[in-house]
């Protein structure tokens, strides 16, 4: 216990000294006792009639908050525990160790071009997805449905892409999963995505298209800065396929399920075999972790039986760190990336796509978000109206549907919030498609943007981060 | 006071150490080029204390760490920028300390596709590189040529290391005319497999003609030999025919052409909008690079022009290699050579002469030649890796810290006219 509230102080004191590295003084208030006594010390805690104050000699005092002068019961009466509690814990954590912390799952994520890359299972079998929020349902590529043994339905199903239509089919996947994440007995439109691609581009294994419909329902973060993308597995289905009782017991822990959110508070382990379980580490020696497991017991687990990563996180696991990560849970991402002087855009959904407001040459735009486009794109027309200048249709931009022809644009002025591009060389094509009226967005606001400001994107919270270096 | 900074100091490592617990441990390099596998510990003024696996702690100026290591605290500890530019610009390239013990020769030979089932190359890997190779060559010194050539990149540019990933570059070295003949009409035919419209006709005929006359080139391997090797798709070629032999670390040629695909590698692909002014930086660097470590230019470059890819021309700078720097100086002094921001993105290797390469060759040396501009030049290529094009000039002007296009461009002229340009 005493170890606890030692680290507990000293924690608080980290924050403070973090916060404020390079005025460590500011820290150190002057505190005026009603006596004119002066003492220097940093406030870490307070209630309706006294303060706790930290000396400069590491020593706590309780002072009654009378016995002080009026302005240092004004700054304490103004001062705010979670407000100091909340620069600690924003400034040090990672979008990563909170969202893991809180029950996500991450995966590495793979860029080729500025395309993000997933290996998920489908029907079992290793199928590779380009991560698409401009994607409204997914898509399946027929060469990766025959791989997993799956069968094609009739093509009778036509899908639209920047390029046109191209016919597709319904088809009956049992199961698609990636780590614990997993969607069972879904329909998913499947189409040639080999047709009409450029020259040269066709000995890249093709990938499907990880679309918005399935990335809202895992509440999905996808960070570029961390490179990770990061899934909040729905239980529903699994339930239905083997619970997560079952699971752990194989992994020779037991365990079972009682509430989804409190099942989402424990971290999921790893084991070697490749089985998991949902538990929180209580204390460490070198070799053996004692985790406590969502069903409430304790139980012990050799570290050597995890896998590599939770290797790592059992090595480098503190029980200091631990106290450290408990104070978090209620943060949002927002609030620690807004803390981080990242910009933070609500943004709009309709249907599966999502949308932010902001200006091009100065003129109030929407843009729609769409990490499958590689370059930004902009509506031909919408680009005219918005003052940018398009050259001959001389290029080509390729999508579903094949090709469409584009003109060179220069953008001379992109802003989001306080985010702002200059003088941006882009393509601008027909985006109307067949809805046959005008677009109410300029056009894409692609990954080529979002790696530049170290997007983060998070369905959850229907929120886009921008940082501008 | 001097307990309360005790105080202090304990609070800050036991918050890092929370930090530690999931940020992955990732590889630091020094101005001296030693690296060590370590996690941020804390920024301490200016130091930096780094905790390795076995938890032993590393204290370092932040001013003895790569400009990729310092841009890292910058953007995750909210460390002061001005750290970018301190100190003293540094040749990581020659100061690595190269251990020859990593280069390894393999029984296996390489082969080319899983249907091959000679081999047609000896192999000697190293860490970042796969020499195959195949008659009279030395591919120990191809290899430290690559090698530090890779450390140079992974100095400057923050991504390099992590978007290198565990893969290795093959690079060909290829003495032996057979085994030459047979490499270039294995890749002809993977190219033809690829041409189904006129535009790949013609990219196979451009191959075939250049094939015997370059010195160095690169080729795309094939996916699925990338991907069971955990090789690049990018490879790079040498014909080494009499008049082209590799004896010594930092022989120009080779110095030459790596640079140039280390470079264009980490660029990533041209986008949608084409590739103004990759010529102007790829070239430009890897110029800039050979005189710099090497002293001198030995190199040519083949255009290949015509409807039919039939018409080869050579083109390089003014003659005598070692006067460039006099010769551009005096030009630009009298006025006939002007150096301007648009026109030398602009240069494409169909419109090249010498004067235009050699001040391609200065815009390349301005770019790199300080420890401000060479922070500012990391940041540009960050930008091309993610935006797919090379900024427009008034973008150029900006990253380099001026408001206007102008004074960016007296700038260079100024540098040229100066003693540092050499």
């Amino acid at each position: 216990m005493k170890k606890t509230i030692l680290t507990l102080c000293a924690i608080f004191i980290s924050s403070t000294a973090h916060a404020q590295a390079t005025d460590v003084s500011q820290e150190l208030r002057v505190f005026k006792g009603n006596n004119g006594k002066e003492i220097k010390a940093v406030l870490i805690d307070k209630n309706d009639t006294s303060a706790t104050l930290l000396l400069e000699n590491k020593r706590r005092a309780v002072v009654p908050l009378a016995s002080l002068s009026a302005d240092d019961q004004d700054y304490i009466k103004k001062w705010n525990k979670e407000k100091a509690l909340f620069l600690q814990k924003c400034l040090g954590l990672s979008v990563r160790q909170l969202l893991e912390l809180r029950g996500y799952e991450s995966f590495p994520m793979t860029l080729e071009g500025n395309s993000i890359i997933i290996t998920a299972k489908l029907n079992g079998k290793d199928a590779r997805f380009v991560v698409d929020t401009g994607a409204g349902t997914s898509l399946l590529h027929t060469k990766m449905v025959e791989n997993c043994g799956l069968e094609l339905g009739p093509m009778t199903e036509e899908v639209h892409g920047v390029a046109g239509s191209v016919p597709a089919c319904w088809v009956d996947v049992n199961t698609l999963s990636m780590g614990e994440s997993l969607f069972k007995d879904r329909k998913i439109l499947a189409t040639d995505m080999d047709k009409d691609k450029p020259e040269g581009s066709k000995d890249q294994s093709t990938a499907g298209l990880f679309g918005a419909d399935l990335l809202k329902q895992l509440d999905t973060v996808i960070s570029y800065k961390e490179n990770r993308i990061f899934f909040r597995p729905d239980k529903s289905d699994r339930v239905l396929v083997d619970g997560d009782a079952a699971k752990s017991e194989d992994a020779g822990v037991e365990g079972e399920v009682k509430d989804q959110d409190e099942v989402l508070n424990f971290r999921i382990f790893k084991m070697r075999d490749g089985k998991s379980f949902r538990a929180n580490v209580v204390s460490k020696t070198s070799t053996v972790l004692t985790v406590k497991l969502a069903s409430g017991k304790t139980q012990q687990v050799p570290i050597y039986n995890l896998s590599d990563d939770d290797q790592k996180y059992a090595d480098a696991w503190t029980e200091a760190g631990d106290v450290f990560l408990r104070h978090c849970g209620a943060l949002k991402i927002e609030e620690v990336l807004t803390l981080r002087k990242y910009n933070s855009f609500q943004y709009e959904r309709r249907g599966n796509h999502i949308f932010v407001d902001g200006t091009l040459n100065d003129k109030d735009v929407t843009w729609m978000i769409d990490t499958g486009a590689d370059s930004s794109l902009l509506d031909l027309k919408q680009a005219t109206n918005s003052g940018c200048e398009v050259g001959p249709m001389k290029h080509k931009v390729y999508g579903i549907g094949g090709s469409a022809p584009a003109g060179e644009s220069v953008m001379k002025k992109i802003t989001l919030g306080k985010v702002e591009l200059t003088n941006r060389r882009t393509l601008a094509t027909d985006m109307t498609g067949r809805a046959g009226r005008d677009l109410d967005y300029v056009g894409l606001f692609g990954a080529d943007f979002m790696r530049e400001l170290d997007a983060v994107i998070t369905y959850r919270e229907d929120r886009i981060f921008l940082y501008q270096r | 006071m001097k307990s309360t900074l005790y105080l202090l100091t304990l609070a800050t490592s036991l918050f890092f150490s929370s930090i530690a617990q999931a940020e992955d441990s990732r590889t630091w390099t020094s101005i001296r080029g030693s690296t060590v596998d370590a996690s941020l510990g804390r920024l301490d003024g200016d130091s930096v204390i780094l905790v390795t696996k076995d938890r032993k702690e590393i204290k370092l100026a932040v001013t003895d760490l790569s400009l990729a290591d310092r841009q890292y605290l910058v953007e995750n500890v909210s460390a002061p920028e001005a750290i970018l530019s301190a100190g003293e610009l540094s040749m990581p390239e020659k100061d690595l300390k190269f251990d020859s013990k990593t280069c390894k020769k393999l029984d296996e030979k390489f082969k080319l596709s899983v249907e091959d089932s000679e081999g047609m190359f000896d192999q000697m890997e190293t860490e970042h590189f796969l020499i195959a190779y195949a008659g009279d060559v030395r591919p120990n010194v191809v290899a430290e040529i690559a090698e530090r050539l890779w450390h140079g990149m992974a100095f400057y540019h923050m991504n390099f290391r992590r978007d290198w990933g565990d893969k290795r570059r093959v690079i060909f070295c290829v003495e032996d005319r057979e085994t030459y003949a047979a490499l270039g009409k294995w890749y002809q035919d993977e190219l033809a497999k690829e041409a189904v419209n006129a535009d790949g006709q013609k990219r196979v005929q451009e191959f075939a003609s250049t094939w015997d006359r370059v010195g160095g080139t690169s080729i795309q391997l094939p996916d699925e030999l990338c991907e069971e090797k955990k090789f690049h798709t990018g490879a790079t070629v040498f014909n080494m025919n009499q008049d082209r032999e590799f004896k010594k670390v930092f022989t120009p040629f080779p110095t030459h052409v790596i640079a140039g695909h280390l470079l264009n590698q980490q660029m990533g692909g041209v986008g949608s909008v084409g590739g103004k002014g990759y010529f102007t930086v790829v070239t430009g660097h890897a110029f800039y690079k050979e005189i710099k470590l090497a002293g001198e230019t030995e190199t040519h470059l083949l255009d290949v022009g015509g409807t039919a890819g039939d018409e080869i021309s050579s083109k390089a700078g003014f003659d005598d290699g070692s006067a460039w720097a006099r010769i551009l100086k005096s030009e630009v002094k009298r006025g006939k050579v002007k150096p301007n921001l648009l026109e030398i993105l602009a240069v494409e290797a169909e419109t090249l002469n010498p004067a235009k390469l050699v001040l391609v060759y200065s815009f390349a040396n301005y770019l790199q030649s300080n420890s401000k501009r060479v922070s500012a030049f990391a940041r540009m290529i960050r930008r091309v890796e993610s935006n797919n094009t090379i900024p427009e000039p008034e973008e150029l002007a900006k990253i380099y810290d001026f408001d206007s296009v102008e004074k960016m461009e007296a700038d260079w002229i100024e540098y040229i006219k100066s003693k540092e340009f050499k």
